[in-house]
Formats: C-alpha cells, structure tokens, sequence
C-alpha cells in the first residue's frame, strides 16, 4: 500500500517536505508582482497631474538631471554590491558577505541623501507639498520610493547584525536572497521612475 | 513535491561570476550615461522619448534577468513577476486613455 | 486512519491548547481559521444590525429613527464591515483551515506570516469599529468617493475609514502570497494543479486578484488621507485635479474585489455539490478555466461602476462588452453545477440546500447584473434600489449562502459534531424567504426610481408598501441568523458525534481525524487521482456500477520518525508585530501629536518584525548546521546543492 515505486513513475525518494527556498522565493516574486500595480497606481498618478502645476514650478524648471543622474547611478551600483553579497553568501564567504553587505546600505543611504537634498532644494525654489497636483504626486510617488530603499536599507543591516551574530540560517528568516531580491527590485523601479518622472519631463 | 510547477527542469545556464556582475553593472552605468545626454538632445523630437523608454526597458530588463538571476531561475518566477507588470502597464494604460491624459 | 470506524467521542484538544495566550502565539492554521471565523461571524452579527436599523429608518415614509448623520455612518459602516470583515474574513477563515487538509499539506507555507495576517485584520477591524466611540464612525460610503472623503478635516472619521482599510489591506496582502506559495510549492505528492479541488483554484484566483488589485486601492487612499491631512492636492478640483482618478483606482481595486467575494462561494458550493450527488463535478477543466477566466476578465470591467461619469463613448462602449463577455464564464459554471446535480443521487442534506439555493439566487443577481453593461439602461439604474438589489443578490444569495453551506458541510471536520439538520433546515428555509422578501421589492423600488443612501423618502411616491415588505424581510433574515447562532453554539457540546467522514466525502480534509491532529495527517497521503479521497473508498465494478471497497485503500508516505513531526513552534512575535501596525494607525490619526505614538508604534512593529526573523520557526535541540561560523559546513552543504541541481 505505501510503495512508493508506484508513484506517477517516479522511481526516487519522494520528499513530503518542500525545498523552503522555492516556496519562500515563490511569495516574494508575487509580492514584487503585487508591487509593480503599486507604483504603476503612483506613477499613474503622476502622469496624470504632471502638467497640473497651478502657476508654481514646473518639472522642466525643477529637475536637476545631473544630479539626479548621479544619485541613480549610485542606487544602480548598489545593486552590484547587492548581486555579489549574494554571490559571497553562494560561496559561504562570510567576510566578504558583510563588506557587501555593508557597502550595499551605504550606497542606498547615499541615495536617501540625495533624495532628502533634492527634496529640500525643490522646497526652496517653491515646490512644497501643497504647491500642485503635479508637486503632490511627485513627492508622494517619489517618497514611496524612497520609503522602500529605507526599509531596505534596515533589513540589510539586519541581515549584517544577524551575519556577525552568527544566526544567518538558510532556508528560514530573512536570507540574502530574499533581501536581494527586494533590493533590486527597488533599483528597478527607479529605473523607470528616473526615466517616466525626470527624464521624459525635462 | 513529486510533481509541482516549480520543478520544471532548470535552465543549465551557467551561473555568472562576480567578473560578469562588474561587466554588467558597467554596461547599466554606460546606458544611465546615454539616457542623460540623450534627454539634452531636443533635435531628436519624438525619438527621443522613444529612445528613452527603450533604454529604460533595456536597464529594467538586464537587472532583472542578471541581478534577480530570473535568467538562471525557475520560469514560474519570471511569470509571476510578468503578470504584475504587464497587468499595471495595460490596466494605467486605460485609465490614462480614459483621461485623454497619454 | 481512513477507515469509517465508529468514532464516540470528540478528541480532546491536544495539550498546551487552552487559554488566551495559546490562541494570541498560536501559528496552527486550523486554529488561525477557526479565529478568523468566529471574527467573521461577530463581525456579520454588527453590520446585520446596523442593516436592520437601516430598515427600521426605512420602514415607513419620513422615518424618525435615525438621523441623516447616523444613517451615513450606518450606511457606510454597513457595507465596509460586511465587505471587509465578513465576507473576506470567512472566506480566509475557510481558506485558512481548509488548504492544507485539502492539498494533503501539514501547514501553510508560512505560519507565522498566517498569524500575522489574522492580527493585522483584528487590529484593522478594532480600528474601524473603535471610530464609533471616538467622535463618530465613517460617513462616506464604503466607495469613499473623493471629493466627499477629502472634505470635512475636522472630522476624523474618514481617517478612520482609509487607515482601517489600509490595515486590513495589509493582511489581505500577506495571506494572499502566503497562500500562493502554498498552493504552488506544498502540494501532497501527486497532487497536480489539475487534480486539486476546484475551491483550492478558486482561492488562488482570488489571491492573485487581491494581490494585483490591493495596491491601487492603497494608493488611493495614501492619496486620501494625505489630501485629509497633510494638504496635498491629490482630490482638489479647485487645484486642477480630477476626482475621477480616484474612481478608477477604486474600482480597479473594487471590481476585482466583487469576485474575490464571490469565487470563495463558487468554490465551496463545487465541492458540495459533487458529494451530495455522489458524482463527480462535471466538467471539473470548465469549472476551473472559467474561474481563472473570471480573474483576468475582472480587471477589465471596472469602469462599468463609471458609466454615468462621462467617460465618452468608446471606453463605454468597450467596458460595455467586456461586462457583458465576463457573464459567459460564470454561465459556464452555473450550467456545470447543474450539469453535477443532474442524474445524481440527490441528498437534501442543510449544505445541499445552500449551495443549491446559491445557484438560484446567484443567477437572479448574475442576470439583473448584465442589465447594468448596457449603458443607457445602467444611468437609469445607477444609484437606484436597483444596483442594491442586484449586488444583494450577489452578496448574500451568492457569497454568503454559500459561505453558509460551507459552515454546514466543515463544521463537523471543524468541531468534530454535526450542527443539528433540524434546526439547520428551518434556519435555511428562514433565510431564504427572508431575503427574497427583503431584496426582491428593492428592484421595482429602484426600477420606481428610489435613490440609494437617502435617509428618508416622502409618502406618495409609492415607496410605501415595498419598503415595509424588505424591512420585515429583513427581520425575517434577523430571526434565521438566530437560528444559525443558537445551532453553532448547541451543537457544539450536543450535536451528534462525526467521525471522520460523514457525508461520505471526495476529499482529503475527510481522510483524518474531525477534528484533525494538529500535523493534519500522520503520513501524507501520495494523490494518484482527482478527489483521491474517494477512489480510495469506491472503485468501478466490471459493468462500470459503483462498487465500495471492503476496506479504504490508499498510498500513505511513510514518516521517518512518526513520533516527532516538527510543527512550527507558537510564537507572539506575528501579534506584536499587528500590535505595532494597530499604534502606528491610532497615533497617524491624531497628528500631530499622534507622531510620537507612531513613532513608537514602529518601533514595537520593528521589534516584532526582528524578533520574527531571528526566532527560528520550529525549536529544535539540534545545532544548526547553516552557521557562518561554521564555513566548512557550510562550503560542504554548497557542494551538494550544486550536485543535486
């Protein structure tokens, strides 16, 4: 009655448990996917009201595109050192897991930086909150944004606490992957932001 | 776990070094360069935007295949992924259009 | 295990199983579904007397009972709760108990997340319902149209209102990838996609369309409560924006919503009908093809809600087709749920009744539904008794005689008792009559030209009589929900001993204990058929008649080590974790004071996060062998994770 050779043909051990790395990774591509309508909703909205400037600044006199440029290219690095903290974390290097780790949050804080800077400048030359459409939902699309990297950020520190404690585990918790993954997920959606909301505006 | 969707066979890609991760992000930090002299050129009228939105998928795309290694993963991974981003281009796409917003 | 013995006693629960703690730490999804339930059912209990006050304000001309402010709050209240916190919740609530059992799996796969889920919905549906006592309860409908929900700032109740269902918002998120997961990657060996029950591809659909329709909504009310609070211009027409846009982000979340109500419903009553009659579900491909057809095509439809907002002529035209097309899946079903019955041998057992009373009434709401895809008769209905008649129809014909037909036909795997036939019966007759009583005089009220969410209507304009006809209805419909909470709670102590299987069943839930050991099964069944259950119990004679067999057969995975089967161990860290999300939604209420109690509120959110992913998921004695500070082993693990690949 339990004979397993009878099983569908497969011949091979039948594991009752499933590879938790499939199942883990599995959720967090559809969450990704469930991420993508949100900031299609934000960038939508955007769109929308991106002429919407009632008199004050408009994209084209507000954008600064080297300088938004710069702190792209920092997030888009930090994907690299994203990619090859997995990479380390594939060849049970921890030291090098760390470095990237930590190189990784400080890319992304240099980039939340650089977003607190540009927000503030934009505030100076008269583009507040309550300014327009158009200065709502930049902030707000934007600020979701960088919302997201300072989550980011907390969870690669995590990843580097739990790294130096000794209690990075595979296939349970938060893993490397999984933040990886989140990670350059977030880069990805600057890239379209950086060319929707700054580049297709200038 | 006899039979799921995620056990279709793996791709036998080969898995890239840290090597081809410093050639990739270089070639990302090449097109962030194009993307930015591009948006001066205002002579290009509407192939610029075009150019733009091409080059943005291009970037979307090369961190995702490489950097989310959906190349080297299993493909229910890639779908799940594409669903949403299809779903939230087409579904904004008419919610633009209704506007008459595009 | 699967043999029909004579069961005479209920198990009792296993130990460390009792008290308020081990309900707050528990991670078991049975019991998670068994807490979302008895939510569900308080929750139906509220938003049915806030229904029945309606009611008693309608049931004569220029009624006295309420006053036009409280009859928004009523109104409002009356479909976020049933919406929110009844239908989604008993549906998670079965969902939750159910999938595991029915995919031959010991948990879902993330229990702790599960946990989590349930403590956000509770914590979301105090918010809400908290608002009551603190300067009134939302107000402006459960659609919360901008810009009536970004006026009046000096009112926080529809603060209440997005910060409620940003929370339950969150939930619905975490269970809805929790339970994907689960179906793809812990399914039973030999459990294809195909051979799953239709109610387990009905919840995913369902959490494919709440993943992908969650997040406009939370957009919009992000843009809401900014617009309410911190002066953004997201709804100000004056400004230059268009209120429009949060219609279409409503309904982009708000249809697709409509069919994560109801397919939970299709689903229960395709696993009903089947057993009561003993033939299996026809055209079980059609069945599943057409619910996944009903999720795509759900996201096309939104803007029929739009129709009288003067969108032009082809987006009306091109939402009219697509509304009309979306009936043609659900007919497919429908005709192979009679398709099921018919030839059967028929058992008029309480379950039977509801799923059968669910394709009647269903079809009634279905019909006066397509009436709406055609554009000049919809801005004649729009906003009439009409469109409250139909989505009733819907709602309580479809989703929650449905719901109720899957309460009759689990309770028994749930509690190990049957709920009294008897009483079940009369409950179901009751509610029936009821709601036809109630629901059916709204269409020629609307058809007359009744308004939706007035608070009172004048004499002489012949109101009157259909009016009192649905309030004494609705009574009726009080007097069955009695019933039914008398018959839960009676039978819980007094209802007749189940044994395992008592309807003589087609799936795996029935091939353990009622109720089931926490692990669900001793070993996991190996599936070699659609309802496997019941091939292992019948087999065709030679003259293909059914023939039971002597004794169940059935291939069953042996367990290494049956004594020690490692469950997830309770944790408190998913509820403080919701308790953290419950102060960062009381304190953004009240800013700009409240930052502070956010800010603590996060920090307790993020010491729970933490906690959470350091916590191991089972407590085991073992050393871990994944270590950094074990490199070698670690180096040795990699080596065969590359050979095995």
């Amino acid at each position: 009655m339990t004979d397993l050779v009878t099983a569908e043909g497969h011949g091979e051990h039948i594991s009752t448990h499933p590879d938790m790395n499939v199942v883990r990774k599995t959720a967090m591509w559809v969450f990704l996917g469930s991420e993508c309508i949100f900031f299609g909703s934000l960038i939508a909205t955007f769109l929308l009201y991106r002429t919407e400037t009632r008199g004050g600044p408009t994209a084209k006199e507000l954008f600064d595109i080297p300088f938004t440029s710069a702190s792209s290219f920092i997030l888009l690095m930090s994907s690299l050192t994203m990619v090859l903290a997995h990479n380390a974390r594939e060849r049970r290097d921890p030291r090098q897991l760390r470095i990237w780790l930590l190189a990784t949050a400080l890319l992304g804080s240099t980039f939340l930086a650089g977003q607190a800077f540009e927000f503030t400048e934009f505030a100076h030359e008269g583009l507040k909150l309550t300014t327009s459409p158009f200065a709502s939902s930049f902030y707000v699309a934007t600020g979701f944004h960088g919302a997201h990297v300072a989550v980011g950020v907390l969870m690669l520190l995590a990843l580097l606490f739990m790294s130096m404690s000794g209690r990075l585990r595979t296939g349970e918790g938060m893993n490397v992957e999984l933040v990886g993954l989140y990670w350059h997920f977030v880069d990805v959606v600057w890239i379209v932001i950086f060319t929707v909301v700054y580049l297709l505006q200038v | 776990m006899a039979e799921t969707v995620v056990h279709e066979p793996h791709q036998h890609r080969k898995h890239p070094t840290p090597r081809d991760y410093w050639v990739i992000a270089f070639i990302l930090g090449v097109i962030t360069a194009a993307e930015v002299a591009l948006s001066y050129m205002d002579f290009l009228g509407f192939g610029g935007p075009v150019l733009l939105i091409i080059m943005a998928i291009a970037k979307f795309a090369i961190v995702a295949l490489w950097f989310m290694h959906l190349r080297f993963d299993l493909a229910v991974y890639s779908r799940l992924f594409v669903v949403g981003i299809i779903g939230a281009i087409s579904m904004f796409l008419v919610v633009l259009a209704t506007f008459a917003a595009l | 295990m699967a043999t029909v013995a004579e069961v005479t006693e209920v198990h009792a629960p296993a130990p460390g199983h009792k008290g308020l703690w081990s309900w707050i730490t528990t991670v078991d999804h049975k019991r998670i579904g068994i807490l979302y339930l008895w939510s569900a059912l308080l929750f139906f209990i509220v938003g049915g007397i806030e229904a029945l006050l309606i009611r008693l304000q309608l049931f004569t001309p220029n009624g006295e009972i309420l006053s036009a402010d409280a009859y928004n709050q009523l109104f409002t209240m009356h479909g976020t709760t049933m919406v929110f916190l009844v239908v989604m919740p008993l549906a998670s609530g079965f969902v939750n108990y159910l999938l595991p059992l029915l995919l031959g799996a010991r948990d879902v796969a993330f229990p702790r997340l599960n946990a989590f889920s349930y403590w956000v919905f509770f914590v979301g549906g105090v918010l809400l319902y908290s608002s009551f006592i603190l300067g009134g309860s939302p107000d402006g409908g459960w659609f919360g149209y901008a810009p009536l929900s970004t006026q009046v700032p000096e009112y926080v109740r529809m603060d209440f209102w997005a910060v409620g269902l940003l929370t339950l918002g969150v939930a619905s998120i975490a269970s809805s990838a929790n339970f994907i997961a689960t179906i793809l990657t812990m399914r039973a060996p030999g459990m294809t996609l195909m051979r799953m029950p239709v109610f387990v591809w009905m919840t995913l659909v369902i959490s494919f369309l709440l993943l992908f329709s969650l997040p406009t909504i939370t957009v919009g009310l992000f843009q809401v409560f900014f617009d309410r609070n911190f002066g953004t211009l997201f709804y100000e027409t004056a400004a230059g924006a268009d209120p429009l846009l949060w219609q279409h982000l409503f309904w982009l979340f708000g249809h697709p919503e409509v069919y994560v109500l109801i397919l939970p419903a299709m689903g229960i009553v395709s696993e009903i009908l089947p057993v009561f009659s003993r033939k299996p579900l026809f055209g079980y491909s059609f069945v599943v093809f057409s619910g996944i057809a009903i999720g795509f095509m759900g996201f096309g439809v939104w803007s029929h809600h739009m129709f009288t907002s003067g969108m032009g002529p082809v987006a009306e035209a091109g939402f009219a087709i697509s509304t009309m097309m979306i009936a043609v899946p659900t007919g497919i079903k429908i005709f192979n749920w009679i398709g099921t019955t018919w030839g059967g041998r028929i058992r008029l057992t309480t379950p039977m009744l509801y799923a059968l009373a669910f394709i009647a009434m269903f079809v009634i709401g279905g019909l006066s539904g397509v009436t709406h895809s055609i554009v000049p008769a919809d801005t004649q209905q729009h906003d009439s008794y009409y469109v409250v008649a139909h989505f009733h129809y819907v709602l309580f014909g479809g989703a929650i005689l449905g719901l109720f037909a899957g309460i009759y036909y689990w309770y028994p795997k749930m509690s190990g008792r049957m709920l009294s036939e008897r009483l079940g019966k009369w409950q179901f007759w009751i509610t029936l009559i009821g709601f036809n009583l109630t629901f059916l005089p709204m269409h020629m009220l609307g058809l007359n030209g009744m308004p939706r969410r007035t608070y009172r209507y004048d004499e002489n304009l012949g109101f009157d009589l259909w009016n009192a006809v649905a309030t004494i209805g609705g009574f009726v419909i009080a007097l069955g929900v009695l019933l039914f909470v008398i018959n839960v709670i009676w039978s819980r102590r007094h209802g007749e001993i189940a044994g395992d299987d008592p309807w003589d069943a087609r799936t795996l839930e029935w091939a353990t204990s009622s109720p089931p050991p926490e692990h669900n099964f001793d070993q996991v069944p190996l599936v070699h058929s659609r309802d496997d259950f019941w091939h292992r119990k019948y087999t065709l004679d030679a003259e293909g008649f059914l023939q039971q067999r002597d004794e169940p057969v059935g291939d069953w995975i042996p367990e290494a080590d049956p004594e020690h089967i490692h469950m997830p161990s309770p944790s408190y860290y998913p509820a403080l974790t919701a308790l953290g999300m419950g102060i960062v939604g009381y304190g953004v209420l009240y800013q700009p004071a409240g930052f502070i109690v956010a800010a603590i509120g996060a920090l307790v959110l993020m010491w729970g996060a933490f906690g959470w992913s350091m916590e191991p998921v089972t407590r085991t004695p073992e050393p871990m062998a994944h270590d950094d500070r074990h490199p070698e082993l670690e180096a040795a693990a990699a080596t065969e994770e590359v050979e095995s690949e």
